[in-house]
C-alpha cells in the first residue's frame, strides 16, 4: 500500500515537473527524422540538401505548404510534406526555428564570391539584406546556406513550368541573368557566415 | 517466459507505472542513473544511442560494437560500379563520444533478460535498466544449396560492406569480356528491397565501359521488385539489353550453385557465371535468435509504438532485425526507428507518456553516375501497425526531365552524408 501510494506521488509530480520534457519528446518524435536528410537539428551536411534549422517560423509554414500542395517544385519534399498536417508543420516550424543556424564547411572560389557580390548589390541587396545573413517573417536567410542547393534552387527559379515561389521582381532581375551568374550568386551567399 | 509472467502481474496490479508502459517504476526521491546499452552501432543503433543522450544527458549509455570502424551498405553498390572509394563509406566512433556515449568495441554473445545483463565475447558484462538491440541481418545459409561461409570467399554476398564489397570488385575487375555476372537475389522480407537492382545498374555501368561484351543476369524467385518501372526504364537507357532480369514466374528461383563449375541451378535452366553474387535469403542478426528476440519468422517481433520486444521486457529492437509493419528494411528506416525507439526509452524511464510516433523512409538508386531515383514514405501508427500516410510518399515520376534525375543523384550523395553525419557527429 505504501509504495503504491509513494509511487502515484512520483508520477504526478513526475507528470507535473515533466511537462516540458514531454513536450521536448512530442516534438522531437515528430521533427527528428528530417535529420537523415537534413542533418542532426537541421544543420546539413551538404551539399544539394538545404540547412533548415534556424529557418524562420513563417517562411518554414510556407513553403511546406506550397510543397504540399504543389506551388513549390521540388524533387521529394511534395512527397514528404503530404504526410503533415498544418498543425504538426506548425510545431515542426516552431522546432526548427529554435535551432542555431550553422553554415555550411564548402570551400568556395574567392572570384566567384566577387563576382556574386556584385551581381547580389545590383540585382537582390534591396529585398536579401546583410549579403542575404538577414531572415524575418516570409523571407528565408541564404548566407551560410550550401552553394550547390541555392545553385539548383536558382536553377530552378528560371524554369518555366516548374514553379518556385519568388516575388515578382525577383523574377524579373533572376531573367537578366545567366548560369554562371546564378552560380556565382549561390557561391557569394554561400560565403555570407 | 517469465518475463510474460512478469508482464501479467503487472497488468494485473493496474497502476500507473503499467498504464505509461513503465515496468520497473523508478521510486520518488531517488533519481538513481539509470543505464542503457546498445548493441551494434550501425544505422539504427547509433542513432538510437546520440538521441538518447540528446533527450536526456542524465542516462548513461553504453554503445557495443564488434567493429571499430563502420562501413556503410549504402553507396556501396557505386564501389563495385568503379565510382567511389570505401574509404568513403567507412566511420569511426569518435563522434559518439563527444555526445558523453560510451563506446566499447566487443562482441555481445548474450543477454540475460531476467538479470538486465549483457555478456560479451571479451568477458564484460554489463548491466542496464533498457537495452537497445540492433544487430543487422544474418543469412540463411543453407536455404541455397552448396552456398555457405566458406564459398561466400569464392562467391561473394557483398550485403555487408567491408571486404566482402571489394572481394566482388576485385572479381568483376578480373572478369574475362564476354563472360557474365550472375546475381542471385533474395526472397521478401530483406535488407534493403532496391540494392540488388541499384547493384546491377552500378556492375552494368562497369561493364559497358570495361567489358562491353558481358552481361548482368538477375535470378530472383521474386515476380515483382521494388521501384522496378523505374528500373526497367533506366537500365534500358543507359545499359540497353545488357541487364536481364528473370523473375521467379519465369523460373528464376536458385536452387543450388557449384563454386568448382561456376554454375548456378535456377527451377528451369542452369546458368553460368564469370562472376557470381550470391545475396543469400534473410534473418535478424545471430544474437537476436540467441536472446530468443526472433520469432518462427526469423524477425524480432515489438511494440511498434516504442520498438519493445514482445518477447522480453524492457529489451527494444530497432532496424533490419525488426518487425516493423509497412516500413522496408532500410538504413533511413533504421535511423528513424532509432529515434523513436530513443523517445520511447526517455519517456519510460523519465516516468513520462510515450508521444505519438511519427516516421519517414526515403531510399534512393543510382542507376547511373547522373542518374537518380527515389521512393518515400511518412507513416503513422493505426491500429498498432505502422502504415504509410495515405496520400503522401510514392516513387519518383516515370517521366522526368534530365536535370531532375540529375539533381536525385546529387541528393542520393547528400543524403548519405546527412545521415551518416546523424550518426556519427
Ligand atoms: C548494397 C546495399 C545498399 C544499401 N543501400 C541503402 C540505401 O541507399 N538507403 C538505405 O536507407 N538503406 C540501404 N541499405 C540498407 C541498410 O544498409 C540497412 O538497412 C541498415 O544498415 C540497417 O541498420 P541496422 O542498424 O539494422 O544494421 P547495421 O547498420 O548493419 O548495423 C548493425 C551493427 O551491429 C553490429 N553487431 C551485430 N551483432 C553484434 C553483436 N552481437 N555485438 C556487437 N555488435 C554487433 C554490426 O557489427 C553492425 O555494425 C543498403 C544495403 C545494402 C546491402
Ligand atoms: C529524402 C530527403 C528529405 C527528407 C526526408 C526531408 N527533406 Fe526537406 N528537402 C529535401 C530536398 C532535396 C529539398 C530541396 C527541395 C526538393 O528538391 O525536394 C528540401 C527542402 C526543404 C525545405 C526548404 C528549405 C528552404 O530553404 O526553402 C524545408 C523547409 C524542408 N525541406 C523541411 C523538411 C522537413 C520538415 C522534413 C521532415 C518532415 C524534411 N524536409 C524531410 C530533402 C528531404
Ligand atoms: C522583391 C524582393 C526580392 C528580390 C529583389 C529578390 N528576392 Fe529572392 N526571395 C525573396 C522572397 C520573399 C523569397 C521567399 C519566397 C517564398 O518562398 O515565398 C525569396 C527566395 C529566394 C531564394 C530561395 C531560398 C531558399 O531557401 O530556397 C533564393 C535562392 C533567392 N531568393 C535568391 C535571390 C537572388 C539571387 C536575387 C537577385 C537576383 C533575389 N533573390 C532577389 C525576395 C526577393
Amino acid at each position: 500500500m505504501k509504495t503504491r501510494l509513494s509511487l502515484s506521488i512520483a508520477l504526478a509530480l513526475g507528470l507535473a515537473m515533466g511537462g516540458a520534457q514531454a513536450d521536448r519528446l512530442r516534438m522531437e518524435v515528430l521533427a527528428a527524422p528530417c535529420a537523415g536528410c537534413h542533418g542532426t537539428d537541421g544543420a546539413s551536411a551538404g551539399t544539394s540538401m538545404p540547412t533548415i534549422g534556424g529557418l524562420p517560423k513563417e517562411y518554414f509554414i510556407g513553403v511546406m505548404q506550397k510543397f504540399r500542395d504543389g506551388r513549390r517544385v521540388s524533387t521529394i519534399m511534395g512527397r514528404i510534406a503530404r504526410g503533415y498536417s498544418d498543425e504538426e508543420i506548425a510545431r515542426m516550424a516552431e522546432y526548427f526555428s529554435t535551432k542555431p543556424w550553422k553554415p555550411h564547411k564548402a570551400k568556395l572560389d574567392p572570384k566567384l564570391v566577387a563576382k556574386g557580390k556584385a551581381l547580389h548589390e545590383k540585382y537582390c541587396a534591396n529585398c536579401h539584406l546583410a549579403g542575404g545573413r538577414y531572415a524575418e517573417a516570409t523571407l528565408p536567410r541564404l548566407g551560410g546556406q550550401w552553394p550547390d542547393y541555392l545553385h539548383t534552387q536558382l536553377v530552378e527559379c528560371k524554369l518555366e513550368d516548374r514553379p518556385v515561389p519568388q516575388p515578382n521582381l525577383m523574377e524579373l532581375r533572376l531573367g537578366k541573368l545567366s548560369d554562371e551568374d546564378l552560380e556565382a550568386l549561390a557561391e557569394f551567399y554561400a560565403s555570407q557566415h | 517466459m517469465s518475463t510474460f509472467t512478469r508482464r501479467r502481474f503487472i497488468l494485473a496490479m493496474g497502476g500507473a507505472g503499467a498504464a505509461f508502459g513503465l515496468s520497473r517504476p523508478v521510486p520518488a526521491g531517488v533519481k538513481k542513473k539509470a543505464r542503457v546499452v546498445v548493441v551494434g552501432g550501425g544505422y539504427g543503433g547509433a542513432i538510437a544511442a546520440k538521441y538518447i543522450r540528446k533527450l536526456d544527458p542524465h542516462i548513461e549509455v553504453t554503445l557495443i560494437e564488434k567493429n571499430r570502424q563502420f562501413v556503410s551498405c549504402p553507396l556501396s553498390n557505386e564501389v563495385l560500379g568503379g565510382e567511389r572509394d570505401i574509404a568513403s563509406l567507412t566511420f569511426g566512433y569518435e563522434g559518439l563520444k563527444g555526445h558523453g556515449v560510451k563506446v566499447v568495441h566487443d562482441e555481445v554473445v548474450g543477454i540475460d533478460a531476467d538479470k538486465h545483463r549483457v555478456r560479451t565475447r571479451g568477458g564484460g558484462t554489463y548491466a542496464y535498466d533498457r537495452l537497445v538491440v540492433s544487430p543487422g541481418i544474418d543469412f540463411r545459409w543453407e536455404a541455397i544449396g552448396g552456398y555457405g561461409p566458406e564459398v561466400a570467399e569464392r562467391l561473394p554476398h557483398a550485403w555487408k560492406a567491408g571486404p566482402q564489397t571489394l572481394l566482388l570488385r576485385k572479381q568483376i575487375t578480373a572478369l574475362r569480356d564476354g563472360d557474365n555476372v550472375l546475381i542471385v537475389a533474395p526472397p521478401n522480407p530483406f535488407r534493403c528491397p532496391p540494392g540488388p537492382y541499384e547493384r546491377a545498374a552500378q556492375i552494368a555501368h562497369y561493364l559497358k565501359a570495361h567489358k562491353p561484351r558481358s552481361k548482368v543476369i538477375i535470378l530472383d524467385p521474386k515476380d515483382k521488385f521494388s521501384k522496378q518501372g523505374l528500373f526497367t526504364a533506366g537500365w534500358k537507357k543507359f545499359y540497353g539489353d545488357r541487364i536481364q532480369w528473370i523473375g521467379g514466374f519465369a523460373g528464376g528461383k536458385v536452387e543450388s550453385v557449384d563454386p568448382k563449375k561456376m554454375t548456378v541451378q535456377a527451377e528451369v535452366e542452369t546458368f553460368k557465371g564469370g562472376v557470381i553474387n550470391v545475396i543469400p535469403p534473410q534473418k535478424a542478426g545471430p544474437i537476436a535468435h540467441k536472446a530468443g528476440l526472433a520469432d518462427e519468422s526469423g524477425w524480432c517481433p515489438v511494440d511498434q509504438k516504442t520498438f519493445e520486444s514482445l518477447r522480453h521486457a524492457d529489451i527494444h529492437v530497432i532496424g533490419d532485425a525488426c518487425i516493423a509493419g509497412k516500413m522496408p528494411k532500410s538504413g533511413y528506416a533504421a535511423n528513424s526507428q532509432g529515434k523513436v525507439c530513443a523517445v520511447a526509452v526517455v519517456a519510460a524511464l523519465n516516468g513520462e507518456p510515450v508521444p505519438e510516433p511519427s516516421y519517414i523512409n526515403t531510399c534512393y538508386s543510382l542507376i547511373a553516375p547522373s542518374y537518380g531515383i527515389s521512393v518515400a514514405a511518412v507513416y503513422r501508427l493505426q491500429d498498432g501497425r505502422i502504415v504509410p500516410v495515405k496520400g503522401a510518399g510514392g516513387l519518383s515520376p516515370a517521366e522526368a526531365p534530365e536535370h531532375v534525375r540529375r539533381m536525385e543523384a546529387m541528393n542520393a550523395r547528400s543524403w548519405f552524408r546527412n545521415i551518416t553525419s546523424d550518426m556519427f557527429t
